[in-house]
């Protein structure tokens, strides 16, 4: 297990290392250095700030020299001119005078918020959902499940978002418009803030989850192991639940594992929908504002975090089906 | 001064008070039967108020109201809050609550007047211009308590010599040397040097006397932009001032995260005695970032929960909510309604298009009334005749090209100009940028100039590059829209950077490209008056002059209709077309 794990994490900082990469490289260097310049410096730049942007960033050195500085920053921490970059550094933002970890670091927990809530419901609903389906395979519950799944999974958050906001809010009432709050401050506004996109977030993603474990489940259950231990007497509980299910959660693990990366990384739309400042809302605001460092730090967290869910999957692979073997 | 944000615009914004107070502009509303040429807001003159004006408290607003907390909607973050670096509309506003400085404006129902902010009036000269002296008020004191004195108000001067914040105003920096570059005279206070005693004189802790390199009529207008705000030397922290500045007006930063949020409370030491323009009604600002115009524009409508309480900062609404405000008389009655500081046109590049009558020929058939029709119609403002926007000291509209043109243009009469001129067929380039409204606007223009004999080329440029592609000299563009908002209600920060063939530079803001020696001469004769109101009268003269060569096609005087929730009182338009932070309260 262990090796396994250090072997994974090694092959994720490989694979962090050449996103870096490639990625310094497309801003920094295939760019041009007045691009970069320019779009470090924002939008409201003046060629004063060009020029001190230009010492800072140090572009007069080597790139590769340039990229290691940025990497070892991330770790080591670094001085950009008269600006001082602690652990992890991931750059400073000429556009907003900060550095880029402590912006990520601002808006990641809402981000973060928003998954765990949306994970939650729709992983609930989707696999609740998809379990009864397949139970009650070509009753009217499968097909309500599955039309239903179907219905929810055809409305963009483009449109359900706004519609949800003047349904709820605007029309009804009966919610605050969305708005985040610590959790730490106060667990219920926090939830009560975050409800309404939790909602359109689960309506959308749960049709995958629903269609997935359905179909899924009605491969196992007609397993032979399935009918045997149907034959053997077990209830309908541990049957569908402790063994046909186990059996049928691999790839919808795999499957969350992507959204969680997704999520994680900043869900563009729906923060902006919900004019809601994670990862999400950043990304957009640094490239409107043509924030480059912002932008790399961005790029840098939403890869990690891709990375990191993928590997938490590979994990859990082990957990839940034994006949996999970590090694 | 711009509205949207583009910077290295060195120009300001105009005291719009009088359009502020402009109450009903056109027919109003985004109908299509738009057909008003002239402008209907009332132009009320600036004065420049005495002693007695500048002194506090600030009149009360007719039934304000202590407490609550006002959300303030905006579409993007605020990059500078350094007083002497905020130089656009929205920036300025916020800017002006938090940090005060020698001179401000007092709004009072129709009426705007120059007084003394933190100076006992609006300055005094003994030598026509050349020498201003300013006394501080009684009690004046910063967020944490300690008095603001003459020295720190120098030191804030100094501190905007830094030449790499020149993105702020640069009027005094360049008055006091007699150089556009002052950063050679004197480089700033972090190279350890003070400006001299024969520039800036601090005689005692409430005494600054600025000596100027020549005389200016407009310095107590130059004095109302953040450059004179105060500064501490010990609380300097140089950039970091410019996301959190040390408040010396009603209201101090608690929370400021860039593009998120901005939370303004109560400075318990700013004293409303010494103060005659800011309350102190409500007990937070709550600024939301990054919410895109249309955002802003239903959720104020809608007014739900806490939205009922909201106003956007600065938000002019699209074609579309252009028209709910016209048809809904619910909403009506909670949106601004005035012109702004800025004067829209669309300008000719003087070095394609040589031809005098080619360029009248284009005036003449350009569909103002159709091009207005992609931003809402009257709603976007009314038709200009003029280069100077009405809230102009002195404007005073004269007869003009599109005196009985039909509001869409007359190709056919613009045709018989091309013909006679033997110039049917010119080329023409129209460049636009990937907006909606200029993408919209684009195809009634491109259609009638087309109409009038022109070849129409459609030259699309994307945002970012907007300004800079045709502010080249070898722009390949020959009619572009561009935009203009005076720093200050007088023509000097008009003409003088946009008509004057000295800024016929490559990145310049005569965009135009127009180039006319007499009237170059007239912008420096004009300049030497020192009676404001004389001056003012003879910009107009010159406004008439250069239109007479057509470098310009006057578009609209820009209006500004911004919507705020049911409970927000005391919200009305500033000089910058923004809402005015200082008199509101919620209900």
């Amino acid at each position: 297990m262990l090796r396994f794990l250090v072997r994974r994490l090694l092959g994720v900082a490989a694979i962090l290392l050449v996103v870096s990469l490639i990625t310094f490289y497309l801003f920094f260097a295939a760019s041009g250095e007045d691009s970069v310049v320019r779009l470090s410096c924002g939008k409201n730049c003046t060629p004063e700030m060009r020029e001190t942007v230009r010492h800072n960033l140090g572009l007069t050195k080597p790139l590769l020299e340039q990229y290691w500085i940025f990497i070892s920053g991330i770790f080591a921490g670094r001085n950009i001119g008269e600006k001082t970059c602690n652990f992890p550094c991931l750059g400073y933002s000429f556009a907003n005078n900060q550095n880029v970890s402590h912006t990520v670091a601002d808006r990641f927990p809402t981000t973060v918020s928003l998954a765990i809530g949306a994970v939650v419901l729709f992983m609930t609903l989707g696999i609740g959902l998809g379990i009864l389906a397949a139970m009650r395979r070509g009753k009217k519950t499968d097909k309500v499940a599955t039309g239903f799944a179907l219905l929810s999974g055809s409305a963009p958050i483009y449109v359900l978002g706004p519609l949800f906001i003047y349904l709820f809010v605007q029309q009804l009432g009966w919610m605050d418009r969305p708005q985040y709050h610590q959790f730490t401050d106060d667990p219920f506004q926090w939830a009560s803030g975050l409800l309404l996109p939790w909602i359109c977030l689960m309506t959308i993603h749960m049709a995958m989850y629903v269609r997935l474990t359905r179909s899924t489940m009605v491969d196992v259950l007609s397993e032979d192991y399935v009918r045997t231990l149907k034959a053997k007497g077990l209830s309908g509980r541990s049957v569908y639940i402790k063994h046909a299910f186990r059996g049928a959660l691999s790839p919808i693990v795999t499957v969350l594992g992507v959204d969680i990366g997704v999520l994680m990384s900043g869900t563009i739309i729906t923060e902006s929908t919900f004019s809601l400042h994670g990862i999400g809302m950043l990304a957009v605001t640094s490239v409107t504002d043509s924030d480059l460092p912002m932008m790399m730090g961005v790029v840098v967290i939403a890869a990690s975090f891709t990375m990191l869910a993928n590997l938490v999957v590979d994990l859990l692979y082990a957990v839940i089906d034994p006949r996999v073997r970590l090694s | 001064m711009t509205s949207t944000g583009k910077r290295r615009f060195v120009a300001l914004f105009a005291v719009g008070a009088l359009a502020a107070s402009a109450s009903a502009c056109s027919s109003g509303g985004g109908d299509k039967k738009d057909n008003t040429a002239k402008p209907s807001a009332k132009t009320a003159s600036v004065v420049i108020g005495t002693a007695a004006d500048s002194k506090g408290p600030a009149a009360e607003v007719p039934g304000a109201k202590k407490g609550g907390v006002a959300g303030v909607l905006n579409r993007t973050g605020f990059s500078h809050l350094d007083p002497g670096r905020a130089y656009v509309s929205n920036l300025m506003t916020v800017s002006e609550l938090i940090s005060r400085r020698l001179t401000t404006y007092k709004r009072e129902g129709d009426k705007t007047t120059l007084v003394g902010d933190l100076a006992t009036d609006t300055g005094t000269t003994t030598d026509g211009g050349k020498t201003w002296k300013y006394t501080l008020k009684d009690n004046l004191k910063y967020e944490d308590g300690t008095p603001i004195v003459a020295a720190d108000v120098k030191y804030g001067v100094e501190r905007m010599f830094n030449k790499a914040w020149n993105e702020g105003p640069v009027w005094i920096q360049g008055w006091l040397t007699g150089s556009d570059k002052y950063w050679e005279a004197y480089p700033g206070p972090y190279e350890g040097a003070e400006l001299p005693n024969d520039k800036i004189e601090v005689p005692d802790a409430k005494t600054i006397i600025f000596h100027l390199a020549s005389p200016q009529g407009d310095f107590p207008f130059a004095a109302a932009m953040g450059t004179t705000a105060p500064m501490p030397k010990s609380k300097d922290t140089k950039e970091q001032i410019d996301t959190k500045p040390f408040a010396s007006g009603p209201y101090k930063i608690t929370t400021h995260e860039p593009d998120k949020q901005l939370i303004l409370d109560k400075n318990p030491n700013w004293d409303p005695a010494s103060d005659s323009v800011r309350h102190q009604y409500v007990d937070q600002f709550k600024f939301e970032m990054g919410i895109p115009g249309a955002t802003q524009f239903q959720r104020l409508t809608a007014a739900a929960g806490s939205d009922a309480a909201a106003f956007t900062l600065n938000e002019r609404p699209d074609a579309n909510f252009a028209q709910q405000i016209a048809t809904d008389p619910a909403l009506k009655n909670r949106v601004t309604d005035g012109i702004g500081p800025y004067a829209n046109r669309f300008d000719i590049n003087n070095l394609r298009i040589t031809d005098v009558n080619v360029r009248k020929a284009m005036a003449i058939a350009f569909p103002r009334q159709s091009a207005r029709l992609a931003e809402g119609g009257p709603t976007a403002g009314d038709f200009s005749t003029t280069i100077a926007s009405p809230t102009q000291l002195g404007y005073a509209p004269y007869k003009s090209l599109f005196d009985g043109l039909p509001p869409d243009g007359d190709q056919a009469k613009a045709k018989q100009m091309l013909e006679a001129a033997g110039k049917v067929g010119q080329k023409v380039v129209l460049c636009i940028n990937t907006t909606k409204v200029q993408q919209e606007r684009a195809l009634p223009i491109m259609d009638m100039l087309g109409k009038a004999g022109f070849q129409m080329e459609r030259k699309e440029i994307s945002d970012k590059e907007y300004y800079d592609v045709i502010g080249k000299l070898d722009t390949p563009c020959d009619l572009y829209w561009a935009g203009w908002g005076a720093d200050w209600p007088t023509g000097s920060t008009v003409y003088t950077p946009v008509y004057d063939s000295r800024q016929v530079l490559d990145n310049g803001q005569n965009y135009a490209k127009y180039k006319n020696p007499a009237v170059d001469a007239e912008i420096d004769r004009i300049l030497k008056i020192t009676d404001t109101n004389a001056q003012a009268v003879e910009w107009m003269k010159l406004d008439e002059k250069i239109m007479q060569d057509v470098p310009s096609i006057p578009y609209i005087y820009q209006r500004h209709r911004l919507v705020y929730g049911p409970q927000i009182g005391g919200a009305a338009l500033n000089s910058k077309g923004a809402i005015d932070l200082n008199n509101i309260f919620i209900k």
